[in-house]
């Protein structure tokens, strides 16, 4: 039997725990998210008792609600997320009609709000929207049938959430307005304005894309 | 009284390992698959390389180790299929990109019986039981589910030994561990984890 002469092993042993304690180090949770795209999350929930295909019409809140956070969010961005519900409202079937009290009132209404965070918590909560006029009541809340979440981290965080719901079904401001549709769509904010566009337009696609049971077929 | 008798019972082995003049350490580097379907649903069954072990043997009869074994089995997966949730409490669906793992570190004791001469190949058999450290991880998003428990596991074994210098040899093996259900896994229910492993790595003797 031939042993190799110059092999030490007491120099490869330190080689091998030194290899082996940097692989430790970084190894517990490998392969993490390499862009900020790879952060985003769409949640979606319905009420599972509506019949989304017998809703005609819906109305939409003109401005985007700002929910408080610990980083302001501007108005620049409410066109972009106003006109891409619309556009997927029209795509799945639904016929918008504008904030006008001569007009009858429409099945639902849909309101969407955003937040952005540092070390946030968020939760479920009441979305007042005093903007409909004549239609439903200014002071009315908007009712939340899910369980809250809520989570912290260090990083700049923005969330816009849609709700679909409908003040036809209550009679006084006490009553919480049942929602039928609620998103969530989660994401890392970014300074780049094409990057933003690019992510509200991609996420509330996604949102209407993975629930289905909306529209009229 | 139950306390001095794992004392003494220590104190022996300590002993017992001090006294022991040969016997080996390998450091080796693994490659795991999961097994059991919670496991495989959880992390998939693709061959997962991010394994690293150290086993000390004493030699307690010519060809018989006893010994114990630290552990360290990384397995990952990522997906980005729809998460559907349909009940009488919740309606919805998530999408996104998700990042599953599980990272087990088991502690255990182990024996083996060699066969084949010193300085020449050795074959060997022979299976080990502990403790198991499992932790379970779910990142979607910013969000992360997480659950950890201590798991009952025994790991049947074979391999060789093949001598490179007169003091170390290659050292390469199969394992199958098996860690019994227990505790709550991230879906709330306990769950048992079952994986082949095989390691390759480096056994430095004490003759």
């Amino acid at each position: 039997m031939k042993f190799v002469k110059s092999f030490r092993p007491s120099t490869f042993l330190s080689g091998l725990v030194i290899f082996f304690t940097s692989f430790a180090l970084v190894a517990c949770y490998p392969d993490g998210p390499t862009s900020s795209e790879d952060l985003d999350v769409v949640i979606t929930a319905f009420d599972k008792d509506v019949d989304f295909s017998k809703i005609t019409t819906f109305a939409l809140a003109d401005t985007v609600i700002k929910l408080e956070g610990s980083i302001e969010v501007k108005d620049k961005w409410d066109p972009v997320i106003l006109s891409q519900i619309k556009a997927n409202m029209e795509k799945i079937g639904y016929t918008y009609v504008p904030n006008d009290t001569t007009l009858p009132k429409p099945d639902v209404a849909v309101v969407a709000a955003v937040v952005a965070n540092k070390n946030y918590v968020i939760g479920g909560g009441w979305w007042g929207y005093p903007g409909w006029g004549g239609w439903w009541g200014p002071g009315w809340g908007w009712g939340w049938y899910y369980p809250p979440y809520y989570y912290t981290t260090s990083y700049s965080v923005g969330t816009l959430l849609i709700q679909i719901a409908n003040p036809n079904e209550v009679t006084n401001s006490d009553e919480p307005v049942p929602v039928y549709w609620f998103a969530a769509m989660n994401g890392l904010l970014s300074n780049s304005t094409t990057a933003t566009r690019d992510q509200i337009e991609r996420l509330i696609d996604q949102a209407f894309k993975q629930s289905d049971y909306l529209g009229k077929n | 009284m139950k306390k001095i008798k794992y004392i003494l019972l220590f104190t022996l082995f300590i002993g017992y390992t001090v006294q022991a003049q040969s016997g080996f350490t390998s450091i080796s580097w693994g490659w795991a698959m999961a097994q059991n379907e919670d496991m495989k649903n959880f992390v998939g069954n693709d061959l997962n390389m991010r394994g690293f072990g150290v086993d000390m043997r004493f030699f307690v009869r010519p060809r018989l180790t006893a010994g114990f074994s630290i552990r360290w089995d990384i397995f990952r997966t990522t997906r980005d299929e729809q998460l559907s949730f349909r009940s009488d409490s919740f309606n919805g669906d998530i999408t996104g990109k998700q990042w599953h793992y599980i990272n087990t570190f088991p502690l255990l004791a182990n024996m083996h019986y060699y066969f084949g001469g010193r300085n020449t190949i050795q074959f060997y058999l022979g299976g080990s039981a502990g403790i198991s450290y499992i932790r379970e991880r779910f990142d979607i998003g910013l969000f992360t589910l997480e659950a950890s428990n201590w798991h009952f596991t025994i790991v049947p074994e074979a391999g060789f030994t093949y001598p490179i210098t007169r003091q170390t040899r290659l050292y390469t093996n199969l394992r199958y561990n098996y860690s019994v259900a227990a505790g709550k896994s991230i879906t709330g229910d306990p769950k048992g984890y079952s994986y082949i492993g095989i390691d390759l790595g480096l056994a430095f003797y004490y003759w």
